[in-house]
């Protein structure tokens, strides 16, 4: 499920590799808030789940995703 | 058929659809005041050939880049609903659209009218409803004036998937009400319909395989009773049989005893597709690349023009070694990936709808015979005696003008200097007085072919300019295109020309206009012009006659 996460992530922000560091909004000045949309959309078609608009503004980095997600998948 | 489509998610996307890789790339100009990154993300996987720049978000549209390929007006009118009546908006938007290259195409997207369903929750007035309603209406007929112009049709989409359209996180978050099912919808409509058939010409027929490709099973094998449809092979062949309403032509081509294949056709209860909706069969242990080149012959147009589908991979590659023009279609055993395909097949939507589609089948279906006819006769002019040809010649006839401008756009063959006129530069020459618009059409004892020629001349002093010459391919081969020619300069002469230009292009199809180009037009001299047509219609039997002669 990381991994998957890590891959849509690398692949929006167009990133190299699998940087943590890089995979954190505050730090990373390319994720946007239209980024930022575009990775929970993707997010959600694949482990079919739904974020709702708190959860969408409260995800700050690629460990918040991890997560939700997986609270959301063993809910 | 949408129902199908609605399956689709990024995910199953690149099993169920043709991503488009070639050489042409379109750059876009993107104009917004919507967040346009979703889409485009979607765009740029199914279409490798469009390249972006957009517009930051600006009410106003100020920043458009006129040297684009296509412009995509990407808009949240939602924003201007409140400060401008729909038409004063339309009226704005013409201003804007001066600034663009209006001969590109341009698409402009509306607006769900049902988006504002809460609004009813509170009071009986539906005020946001009827201003969009009215805004859509007024963006379609605006299609009217720009011939270029394609509307986004957003509020078709978002019905067909009902409030799942909206997404109403999206637009708290990103100001963004679209759903990524929807956004994949359009993505899906803009590249595979939309843009095509903007750019690129349409194709003219379908050739099917049977067995594996219409049904689960094989026919000589499994017999009548043993072959299977899956619900997915009903809806393929209700696609194939839209498809033939829209004036795509059908055959099949499959190794099959011929007898089976028309009784499977004509007593099948499953079936959809029957006898008469194909214009050939061939049911033969032939090779398939023979076949298609036979029926296109008898098609009368370029096998480029012809779409394949089989699902034997083998035979799809012969296929493609022998006619390396012909665009093909993988089918599945159980008929779900070949029907997403089929509908996702670029190049076989139109802008609007084919008028002569069964004027056209006919005329297919006389041709063969014609073609028995050719057989019997000896030379060519006998053939044509017996045939009984009138040819017609109309000058500025208005009610042509929808054709003329039809044939622009379909002709690929006969097409001379393919300007490709728009619905305007038609109507503005036949409204010039130094212009002229010739249209010819034929009929024989098998069939009245309609207008099936067009010539655009330009007068100046002693010179006649022809701009374009158009022939529907149905029409070649009987040499109407040199008495219609004949009579139209034997009345330039009479208006006093003595010089005529005629313009060419070299294009990818276009070979047979350019080869009568070079046996008649030996000089620009009206006189020596004559004299070669006069040379190649010795004893030529049709009859022709100027429109008004007619009515005479």
């Amino acid at each position: 499920m990381k991994e998957t996460i890590n891959e849509i992530i690398v692949e929006i922000l167009e990133l190299e590799v699998a940087n943590e560091e890089l995979m954190n909004r505050e730090n990373n000045v390319g994720w946007d808030s239209i980024k930022h949309l575009e990775i929970i959309m993707a997010i959600e078609e694949e482990f079919d789940i739904r974020f709702s608009s708190s959860e969408v503004t409260n995800i700050k980095d690629v460990t918040d995703l991890y997560r939700m997600v997986e609270e959301k998948i063993n809910a | 058929m949408q129902i199908l489509n609605n399956q689709l998610t990024s995910r199953n996307l690149s099993n169920a659809v043709n991503i488009l890789k070639n050489d042409k790339k379109l750059r876009v100009n993107a104009v917004r005041t919507l967040p346009i990154e979703y889409l485009i993300s979607f765009l740029s996987k199914l279409n490798t050939n469009l390249s972006y720049k957009y517009s930051s978000y600006d009410t106003s549209l100020q920043e458009i880049d006129f040297d684009s390929d296509l412009y995509l007006f990407w808009m949240d009118w939602r924003l201007y609903m409140d400060k401008m009546e729909p038409q004063s908006l339309i009226n704005w938007l013409k201003t804007r659209l001066i600034e663009i290259d209006a001969s590109k195409p341009i698409l402009i997207n509306n607006w769900p009218i049902f988006w504002n369903i809460e609004e009813k929750q509170y009071a009986a007035s539906v005020t946001k409803r009827n201003w969009m309603y009215e805004y859509n209406y007024l963006l379609e007929v605006l299609k009217d004036e720009y011939s270029n112009l394609e509307v986004i049709d957003l509020n078709l989409f978002a019905s067909q998937i009902g409030i799942e359209s909206y997404d109403a996180r999206n637009d708290e978050v990103s100001n963004y009400p679209l759903s990524n099912k929807l956004t994949l919808q359009i993505a899906r409509h803009i590249t595979f319909q939309l843009i095509p058939a903007m750019t690129e010409p349409k194709l003219k027929a379908i050739v099917v395989d049977l067995d594996n490709t219409l049904y689960n099973g094989v026919l000589g094998e499994d017999g009548f009773d043993g072959i299977v449809l899956t619900e997915e092979h009903v809806q393929l062949q209700q696609a194939l049989k839209n498809l033939k309403k829209n004036g795509i032509l059908l055959a099949i081509s499959s190794k099959n005893d011929e007898r089976d294949v028309i009784h499977l056709l004509e007593q099948h209860p499953q079936f959809i597709l029957r006898k008469e909706d194909f214009t050939f069969i061939e049911a033969n242990w032939n090779s398939k690349a023979g076949n298609i080149l036979s029926m296109s012959e008898r098609f009368n147009f370029d096998v480029s023009a012809m779409l394949f589908i089989d699902d034997n991979p083998a035979e799809i590659a012969h296929v493609q070694t022998e006619i390396p023009s012909i665009k093909v279609l993988q089918a599945d055993v159980t008929g779900t990936e070949t029907v997403h395909r089929l509908l996702n097949y670029p190049y076989l939507y139109s802008r609007k709808k084919d008028a002569l589609v069964e004027l056209r089948q006919k005329d297919i279906l006389a041709n063969q015979r014609r073609q028995q006819l050719a057989k019997q006769s000896n030379d060519l002019n006998s053939y044509l005696k017996s045939l009984n040809m009138t040819i017609t010649v109309y000058e500025n006839e208005a009610s042509h003008l929808n054709r003329v401008f039809e044939m622009g756009h379909k002709t690929n063959q006969f097409n001379l200097a393919l300007n490709r006129f728009s619905e305007a530069d038609v109507q503005e020459r036949n409204h010039a007085s130094n212009h002229l618009i010739f249209t010819v059409t034929l009929s024989d004892m098998l069939n009245d072919s309609g207008v099936i020629g067009v010539f655009f001349i330009k007068l100046d002093g002693e010179l006649a300019f022809i701009e374009e010459v158009l022939f529907s391919c149905r029409a070649l081969g009987r040499k109407v295109e040199d008495a219609s020619l004949l009579i139209i300069i034997k009345k330039l002469a009479s208006l006093g020309i003595k010089e005529v230009q005629i313009q060419h292009t070299e294009g990818p199809r276009n070979r047979p206009a350019l080869d009568w180009l070079n046996n008649i037009y030996t000089s620009t001299h009206l006189t020596d012009i004559q004299l070669e047509l006069n040379k190649r219609l010795v004893n030529y039997p049709g009859e022709v006659y100027w429109q008004n002669e007619r009515n005479h």
